[in-house]
């Protein structure tokens, strides 16, 4: 696997457990909690994205 | 559950309780009038407190990197919830003499002691906030928020499990746990060690038992090679403990909510902003 792939998996790992831990925390419903996650699960992680990128970019111009 | 419909009657000021709970052990509690509960907090807090100082020689400290030592870098460290504790080791020992010394068979379990009454005073604190704002006037419930509180600190979702929440409890525990191993996997078990990692060994005390028992078990082992995805295994590990906080205010809330006569579920979605359709 190449070295990109594997750190996107691992942040998948790690995004997961945040978003599951962050809806359970604000969904007592467990059934609304879960049926939340993909939804997090895919703001969360493709936010992350865009600021990895906004920061790769000013990396690149700016120094 | 019984429902009581009457007003809380507040024993006194939830901030005080709780700071002088923060400072001394039980002086919440004392405070509130709740003698023999301030009595015990006292005694076993400052007891595992005192134990864990003893058999570290007061030097835990020392475990901190030279370049990160300052006066406030411990604050970050499970000690501090018992400020009384944290003042007297700031006092008594600091960093040591700032040489490298050996260090007492003993100091990694006294470490774990004097972090554990750091987090058993935490739970003390909870009760003591709880406590003076709605008094004795409060709805039966299975398990009290603060042993709740406690209770997912010890083991990720004994607090859900005891409240009833059986399959909530089984997920919590799942992610956290399994979150945990997979860290220590990747970091091949280096994550395991106070001297090694202070502030992620930090992170991952909050997930209590799992994370205690693996570090006992594994003799700390010695890492003589560079570890591939070491970095990797220390987020995952100390994220684990960081993230069972949350559910142990989900715990709290949930046990509060009982505790004030109120629906759990409905009381959360109120605080929940507008979803747009």
């Amino acid at each position: 696997m190449s070295p990109l792939l594997l750190r996107l998996f691992f942040f998948a790992i790690a995004t997961f457990a945040i978003v599951t831990m962050a809806a359970f925390y604000a969904e007592a419903d467990d059934r609304e909690a879960l049926k939340s996650i993909p939804r997090r699960f895919a703001r969360f992680y493709v936010a992350c994205a865009v600021l990895t990128l906004v920061v790769w970019a000013m990396g690149a111009f700016l120094a | 559950m019984s429902i009581n419909n009457q007003p809380p009657k507040p024993l006194g000021n939830p901030a005080v309780a709780t700071l002088l709970g923060w400072f001394l052990p039980g002086a919440g509690q004392f405070y509130l009038g709740q003698l023999t509960l301030g009595l015990i907090a006292f005694v076993v807090i400052e007891g595992l407190f005192g134990l864990g100082y003893l058999l570290s020689d007061g030097r835990v400290w020392e475990f901190l990197d030279a370049e990160l030592r300052s006066p406030f870098a411990t604050l970050l460290s499970p000690e501090a919830g018992n400020l009384g504790g944290w003042l007297f080791t700031k006092e008594m020992a600091g960093y040591g003499p700032g040489f490298p010394r050996v260090l007492p068979s003993n100091i990694h379990l006294g470490s774990m002691l004097m972090a554990m009454s750091g987090i058993l005073n935490i739970c003390f604190m909870v009760r003591a906030h709880l406590d003076a704002r709605i008094g004795s006037n409060r709805n039966e419930v299975s398990i009290s928020p603060a042993v709740a509180v406690g209770a997912t600190w010890l083991l990720p979702g004994l607090g859900h499990f005891l409240q009833g929440r059986k399959r909530r409890a089984a997920m919590v525990a799942g992610v956290l746990v399994g979150l945990f191993l997979l860290g220590t996997f990747f970091a091949e078990g280096s994550n395991l060690s106070r001297d090694r990692h202070f502030y992620y060994w930090a992170g991952q005390f909050f997930l209590g038992l799992p994370a205690m028992i693996t570090e006992l078990f594994s003799g700390r082992p010695a890492v003589s090679s560079e570890i591939e995805y070491m970095d990797v295994g220390l987020l995952f590990a100390s994220m684990a403990g960081l993230l069972n906080i949350l559910a142990m205010m989900d715990v709290y809330a949930w046990g509060e909510d009982e505790v004030m006569g109120r629906d759990p579920v409905d009381s959360r979605r109120k605080q929940q902003p507008e979803k747009s359709s």
